[in-house]
């Protein structure tokens, strides 16, 4: 790292300098604590946190929710935690779907902010190593773009890779499409058509190369990637 | 009418919430220097944002008043102050929803809470 702590480190973002010394002294982690995002998001390359808290009212700056999105494409596997004062059902989940890992309430309690922030860490460790994920008979190779399975492999854009990862990685479960879009594009806006037109560019891959795996939706709820292991005469 | 039932429940609360107030004396039970700093920046931003209060009221700002009320709620509940959490809580809600209600009644009600907890605030 460039000038900065080479030890673990966490950034803490949040204008109320007591959280910077609270969420030290909590994680036993040396934090570095930022009061406006700005500073975070102009100096993102001279960073490589263990862990991200980010208040999502920051006070006279803009909304903490809206650098998650870049705080999660910047630091793929990084735990991003917003701490907020307010945990209504909608601000939790909208932190969720930009990206952000878990939330920790204000007033701070210690231990809930070390065993949350830990186990998060530990995650993040699981899902670092699988850069590679396996789902069923392919294998999704994020850092070289490719998806191999029983009939070859074949190379897919950033996105159709971003877009395979992200559903792989929930092991099949359904993963929203507001969700999928959020984890696919970050803050570009996009329509239901463009996410539809890579749905459909990923489907037309992953039928080049397994017989077995597939994309399903699930209608008003989003879309879940299976595996439905059949016989090769069966397929053909 | 005496102040409490003018005021509502919040005015009842204890000052500093002995147990909250625990939790963050643990933390700095190796180290006194974390414990001092702490109260500092405490002791430093309350009346920042009781000032930002004020001021707000008196422009008739609940945006600015919203959002005043909700950093000095984070501030107060970050040692268990807990009075002063709560006012600012009813205060920070009351802003939000537009419902005009007696705000500067409560300024004085908070600097003396604030004024209570300082002096219980010994490393």
């Amino acid at each position: 790292m460039k000038g900065h702590p080479e030890d673990t480190y966490t950034i803490t973002l949040d204008d109320d300098s007591m959280v910077h010394q609270i969420i030290e002294k909590a994680t036993k982690i040396k934090t570095v604590g930022m009061v406006d995002p700005k500073e975070l998001i102009d100096n993102l390359d001279s960073y490589n946190p263990v862990g991200i808290f980010v208040d999502i009212n920051l006070g006279s700056h803009d909304n903490g929710l809206e650098i998650i999105p870049t705080l999660r494409s910047h630091w793929p596997f990084c735990p991003i935690l917003v701490v907020t004062g307010t945990p209504t059902e909608q601000t939790i989940s909208r932190a969720l779907n930009s990206g952000a890992d878990d939330f920790v309430r204000k007033p701070l309690i210690p231990d809930e902010v070390n065993a949350r922030l830990k186990l998060r860490m530990a995650d993040a460790a699981q899902k670092a190593a699988k850069e590679v994920v396996e789902f069923g008979d392919i294998v999704i190779d994020s850092a070289h773009r490719t998806v191999d399975g029983p009939y070859g492999k074949r190379f897919a854009s950033p996105i159709e890779i971003n877009l395979l990862a992200t559903l792989a990685n929930t092991e099949g479960a359904i993963v929203e499409k507001d969700a999928l879009k959020m984890r696919c594009w970050g803050q570009i806006k996009v329509t239901d058509n463009a996410l539809h037109r890579k749905l459909h560019a990923v489907r037309q891959l992953l039928k080049d190369i397994s017989p077995n795996v597939a994309i399903e939706t699930k209608y008003g709820v989003g879309f879940a990637l299976k595996y439905t292991e059949q016989t090769l005469e069966a397929a053909s | 009418m005496g102040a409490a039932e003018k005021l509502g429940p919040e005015y009842n609360e204890v000052d500093l919430n002995q147990q909250k107030f625990a939790t963050v004396k643990a933390l700095g039970a190796d180290d006194p220097d974390f414990l001092v700093e702490l109260y500092d920046i405490f002791k430093q931003r309350v009346p920042e944002l009781l000032d930002k209060m004020e001021s707000s009221m008196n422009q008739g700002d609940d945006s600015q008043l919203e959002k005043a009320a909700h950093a000095l709620k984070g501030t107060s509940g970050n040692i268990g102050a807990e009075k002063m959490m709560k006012i600012c809580e009813f205060i920070e809600c009351s802003a939000r929803n537009e419902k005009r209600s007696n705000f500067q009644e409560y300024l004085p009600v908070l600097k003396e809470s604030f004024q209570k907890v300082c002096s219980l605030l010994q490393p």
